[in-house]
């Protein structure tokens, strides 16, 4: 009986550092994002075809980002039991969630360096590249996002 | 050579089609990235060697579409798309195509 108890207390501490590391790890990249998306604002993203009519286009190149990202160990464990029952799986949410924002920030600071203005017909990727290690872990996704990046001007 | 993922490049002129261009790559992880990832993965963000990695290989995938453009003679390659998708565990095929074409001013 007081093995089982240890071998609790071992597992629970476990993921405790797990959630703990995670936890932190995810703060500090929202309020990256939060600051970085702020600096952007400036910038036209559109994932329509055309750009906005008052802009003409002077060059355009193609430009892309991409991040691989993973869920840590609390986020699989509590996404392993929510499977279970259904419904919203909050704790991945929030790593795609941030895996997009950051892809398409590297995006537009990138072309935002190579001198544009606008970055139109925005396309998000998203794909699973297999799981790591010992093929437990639930999910290692890639989201790319790709658009094509104008210098513009305004047209009066 | 012009690339773009839209239907028309500005201030050009498409003069004209010469088909779709294509290129791809499939590449599997290697065992030291997998290390690093795999303890990476246990802590949860962004795994930054499967970042350069598919960076690498979708490079590679948009040359060799380039390539295939060039020898079609065009100037340009418009409407691009990326695709990936798993083809076993541990690689990804990344594929990129779009439409070669000759422009004018």
């Amino acid at each position: 009986m007081s093995e089982l108890i240890v071998i609790l207390i071992y597992l629970s501490s476990f993921i405790f550092f797990f959630y703990a590391i995670g936890k932190i790890i995810e703060i500090r990249h929202l309020k990256n994002l939060e600051s970085r998306e702020k600096a952007l604002s400036g910038m036209v993203l559109t994932n329509t075809k055309k750009l906005p009519g008052d802009l003409i286009g002077e060059k355009a190149w193609l430009c892309q980002g991409s991040v691989v990202i993973g869920a840590d160990h609390f986020k699989r464990l509590a996404a392993g039991l929510r499977n279970i029952v259904g419904g919203r799986m909050k704790s991945i949410e929030s790593v795609l969630d941030r895996a997009r924002r950051e892809a398409v920030l590297r995006m537009a600071e990138q072309a935002k360096l190579d001198g544009a203005s606008a970055l139109i017909n925005i396309r998000l990727e998203t794909s699973t590249i297999g799981t790591a290690g010992n093929g437990n872990g639930l999910m290692i996704a890639e989201v790319l996002a790709y658009g094509t990046a104008f210098r513009a001007r305004a047209k009066f | 050579m012009i690339l773009t993922n839209t239907e028309e490049i500005p201030g050009y002129r498409i003069s004209k089609y010469l088909g779709l261009v294509q290129g791809n790559t499939i590449r599997a992880k290697n065992i030291g990235r997998d290390l690093m990832a795999g303890l990476k993965n246990l802590v949860g963000g962004e795994i930054k060697g499967y970042t350069e990695l598919m960076k690498e290989a979708r490079t590679e995938a948009t040359a060799r579409m380039i390539e295939q453009a060039e020898t079609l003679g065009a100037d340009a390659i418009i409407n691009i798309r990326f695709a990936t998708s798993s083809v076993m565990q541990g690689a990804s095929e990344l594929f990129a195509y779009g439409t070669a074409v000759k422009i004018s001013k």
